[in-house]
């Protein structure tokens, strides 16, 4: 079972994910901050995280880079933002995201995105 | 309702107090970097959240909060009242539309105009400051920010063509979109002219953009056209082309996977060349695998975005972890497509990476072999020997959120039952008794009344447990008074500092929100009344500044709520006077009053001080609305007065109203309950000793004059009291508004705890009871209210 980090500090945004992502048979897990999105990859492996710019504490390039300094997880890790600026882009993949996409997605749209990074069959 | 728009509404529910308060705290502290950002941050997530909605009214306001908070915080703007006038605005605004939505689940369009008016206020303060970066921010424009497809009717074999030119002759290609204003014609352009001034054109289309386009009833003065173009020429050329329209073309230089995917990937000879022979053999085999359009642009999505991601500076400490995880997402996508041999060649490039620390080995492999591999599926066996590792695995805590949200509904649901439960449990002792009297069992009267003790402590334990549950801090309406002051003040151009303390105390949910609409109302007389204007208090020797402080607290079982002002006072004389040309009080009552007495008059029915009704305290209602308000939730209020230099009023409330302890007293063969907190005494009163004085009967107990009245007579009931076997009247004191009363009745009997149900239907006009309640025997209880009965 594929499991999936969904980090977000808005409760709406982690429920209409956790949605998206278990209507197609995976499993979500939520944490609302960069902290706690850590401690969570530390505790348990994750296949993908979702991962949210803005939030308190830590932020998702903060995050991202931290899972990647500290060789914690490997997984992909997508950003679902708002900001639709080059220039956030850019910091994104400096820090390690491998893929971002701006909000709001339409769940098909997401879950063609999740199916392909978690090397679900596509076809 | 969903449960995800109701996960919405409440976290926006909770955001806006917060955001009104930051907002407020800025204007005092503006350059705080800390609550800006966290403000931001606020209004952001809001706005994310409606995003995921069809809210385009609040969308739009809420993103032009966003976009001006972001203006202060880059120094674009300034951080003024105005502003923040207009920020609370929208946040009013939002929290509108919010009610609207949890009542109706939409937005009525009926709003639109209003967020549109709301939306060029807020732009408007950045625009001020802006203009001269406009002309830059225009040019710099980046039309690739959202996902990018190309027109569905480009054939296959242009496609193929435009790829080549990039690929193998690095020509640009440039997608133009253009799409005319309605009312260009009359602005002097002419966008066919300017379609043809397009060099280069290799493909156009044009589109009727109205939806309901009918050549009959078309308007020839309004232009409904888009253009789209693909051309050879350079985006910085064609830039300088739409240079007036700028907002109207989107001008975008395509990369070789823009232009993916063909039907089929054979390449023209061309191309070919230009590959390498491993290319070629893949190539030659290879079938397309049937991917959606979605997962065809993902793909492309994904790719780009791996490559920009080693394009990326190399000198970062989390290189390697970087290049791990690209690795693993080139791998899921290559066994996504079914493409299995890719996999040992991403491994490789890996390692060569990870040992060079660079990233120019997976840059490489992925410029020759993807898109192009990526896309073409052949049937190799699984590989199983790749799998990605991830970090430590511990043991799986799974830690949820500390605290929980729950539907005020379940707990009322709790509430209600424990309520059943206190009273079926009451059943026991009288089990217990019959057990005894009718089966002649003492034993068995004994076992049950040692169960009813267990089951009783456990029934009280799990009920204050329960009420713990609705216990809400006082905070809950006390964070809406900083706004509330702050905009009366405003109003009445006085100043004043408010504090408050004791926010942290906590009462029943119902008693708490009982407490709004009095504490409005008495804050609002306090800065209409109470506190003057800034020079008049110069002129009395104050400060400058009201001070407004509002103070919780809690007292045995109750809440204590004091609202201190340091203004004018209330005069006694004045209020005395008042109220005595109302008739409110007589002659000798006038001069007998002593002052503390006469400023409670205020709270009298049918006084109001005001000279005039004003917009802010006075709507025709006086301070008689905040008592019965108090007093319904069986509180209690009083003001004290230092004429000159302030006015104090003391709130107190019961800490929780789900428990009554009611006394049960007998008349006319009929029990019924009267609540403990208003009972001061029980007294056995002889015949002789009751007297009459002024038509009406009292007596002296305990050294004071005590009106007496019979309950039967006050419920209409015709027969009189009963006496006891010593001639003795039993005669319950009943303390209301201060004053001993004692009603005459015919026996007392023990005391119990109910769950005070309020009575519904015909029966609820009836102001002589305050509700019923179940007794333990089932039969039902009515509690009587001494304050509306005598």
């Amino acid at each position: 079972m594929k499991r999936i980090l969904i980090v977000d500090d808005a409760a709406t945004v982690r429920l209409y994910h956790r949605n998206i992502i278990e209507s197609a048979g995976f499993v979500a897990d939520e944490a609302i901050n960069g902290i706690e999105a850590l401690e969570k990859a530390l505790s348990m492996p994750f296949d993908l995280f979702l991962v949210d710019i803005n939030m308190p504490k830590l932020d998702g390039y903060g995050f991202i880079k931290e899972l990647r300094s500290q060789d914690i997880a490997q997984a992909p890790a997508m950003i679902v933002s708002t900001e639709a600026k080059e220039s956030d882009r850019d910091k994104a993949y400096m820090a390690g995201a491998n893929l971002y996409i701006i909000k709001p997605t339409k769940p098909q749209e997401l879950l063609t995105y999740i199916g392909l990074l978690l090397g679900e069959e596509a076809a | 309702m969903t449960p995800l728009l109701e996960q919405f509404i409440s976290e926006s529910r909770d955001f806006l107090p917060e955001i009104n308060e930051k907002l407020m705290r800025l204007e005092t502290e503006a350059g705080n970097a800390q609550v800006m950002n966290e403000l931001f941050r606020l209004v952001h997530t809001l706005k994310g959240n409606s995003g995921l909605f069809d809210f385009p009214e609040m969308t739009r306001v809420l993103h032009a909060c966003e976009d001006l908070l972001d203006a202060v915080r880059d120094n674009r703007a300034s951080y003024s009242e105005s502003m923040a006038d207009c920020l609370l605005e929208a946040m009013d605004f939002s929290g509108m539309l919010l009610d609207e939505i949890e009542s109706s689940e939409k937005i009525d369009s009926k709003h639109a105009r209003m967020s549109v008016e709301l939306t060029a206020s807020l732009l408007h303060l950045i625009e001020s400051k802006q203009e001269s970066n406009k002309a830059v921010g225009l040019a710099q424009k980046n039309d690739r920010s959202t996902i990018f497809k190309l027109p569905n009717e480009l054939d296959s074999d242009l496609r193929k063509r435009l790829y080549c030119a990039i690929v193998n002759d690095s020509l640009p290609v440039v997608y133009i979109e253009y799409a005319p204003e309605s009312e260009c014609f009359f602005k002097g352009e002419d966008p066919f002219f300017q379609v043809r001034q397009i060099p280069e054109i290799v493909w156009r289309s044009i589109q009727v953009t109205s939806p309901d386009f009918d050549i009959k009833h078309i308007d020839p003065y309004q232009c409904g056209l888009k253009f789209r173009i693909l051309c050879r020429a350079e985006a910085s050329e064609l830039q300088e082309l739409f240079r007036y329209t700028p907002e109207q073309v989107k001008i975008i230089s395509l990369t070789p996977e823009d232009l993916l995917p063909f039907d089929r990937i054979k390449f023209p000879e061309g191309i070919q060349a230009e590959r390498t022979d491993q290319t070629l053999d893949e190539l030659g085999e290879g079938e397309v695998l049937a991917l959606t359009e979605e997962q065809t642009i993902a793909l492309r999505e994904i790719l780009c975005a791996q490559r920009d991601v080693l394009a990326q500076a190399d000198d970062v400490p989390w290189l390697k972890g970087r290049l791990r995880s690209v690795a693993v997402a080139l791998t899921a996508i290559h066994r996504a497509l079914g493409r299995i041999d890719s996999i040992p060649m991403i491994e490789a490039a890996l390692n060569d990476a990870l040992a060079h620390e660079t990233s120019a080995p997976l840059q490489e492999w992925l410029e020759k072999h993807a898109p192009e591999t990526a896309l073409i599926s052949t049937a190799l066996e699984e590989n199983a020997d790749f799998e990605p590792k991830f970090g430590r695995r511990a043991e799986d805590v799974i830690c949820g959120p500390k605290t929980l949200k729950v539907d005020q509904e379940k707990i009322d649901r709790l509430m209600a039952l424990i309520g059943e439960m206190v009273v079926a449990k009451n059943s026991l002792p009288y089990l217990a008794l019959r057990a005894e009297n009718q089966f002649g069992s003492r034993e068995l009267a004994r076992e049950i009344k040692t169960e009813y003790a267990v089951i009783n402590r456990i029934a009280e334990e799990m009920q204050d447990a329960i009420m713990q549950v609705r216990m809400l801090p006082v905070s809950f309406i006390f964070q809406r008074f900083p706004r509330l002051v702050r905009d009366i003040s405003k109003r009445l151009g006085k100043q004043v500092t408010l504090v408050m303390e004791g926010e942290n105390t906590e009462a029943d949910k119902n008693i708490v929100e009982a407490l709004a609409d009095p504490l409005i109302h008495i804050i609002r007389n306090s800065l209409d009344h109470g506190i003057e204007k800034p020079d008049a208090r110069e002129a009395s020797g104050k400060s400058k500044a009201g001070r407004l402080t509002i103070r919780a607290g809690q007292e045995s079982d109750r809440v204590v709520i004091e609202i201190t002002d340091d203004g004018r006072g209330v005069d006694p004389e004045i209020v005395k006077r008042k109220a005595y040309e109302k008739g409110l009080i007589d002659e000798i009552e006038r001069e007998r009053m002593s002052d503390r007495e006469a400023v409670n008059l205020v709270f009298a029915a049918g006084f109001s001080t005001a000279a005039k009704v004003s917009e802010i305290s006075g709507r025709g209602v006086g301070m008689d609305v905040v008592r019965n308000a108090v007093e319904k939730v069986n509180g209690t209020v009083v003001m004290e007065s230092d004429n000159g230099k302030g006015t104090r009023v003391l709130l107190s409330l019961p800490l929780s109203m789900a428990v009554t302890n009611v006394m049960i007293i007998e008349s006319n063969n009929q029990i019924f309950g009267v609540p403990m907190d208003t009972v001061v005494e029980t007294v056995r009163v002889s015949e002789s000793a009751i007297r009459v004085i002024k038509k009406r009967q009292a007596a002296v107990l305990r050294g004071r004059i005590v009106p007496l009245l019979s309950l039967n007579r006050l419920l209409g009931i015709g027969t009189r009291q009963r006496l006891d076997d010593d001639n003795k009247y039993a005669a319950l004191v009943v303390r209301i508004r201060g004053e001993q009363v004692g009603v005459l009745v015919d026996n007392f009997h023990e005391t119990v705890d109910i769950i005070l149900k309020p009575v519904n239907g015909i029966l609820s006009g009836l102001n002589a009871y305050a509700g019923s309640a179940l007794l333990g025997d089932g039969s039902v209880l009515m509690v009587l209210n001494p304050k509306e009965l005598v």
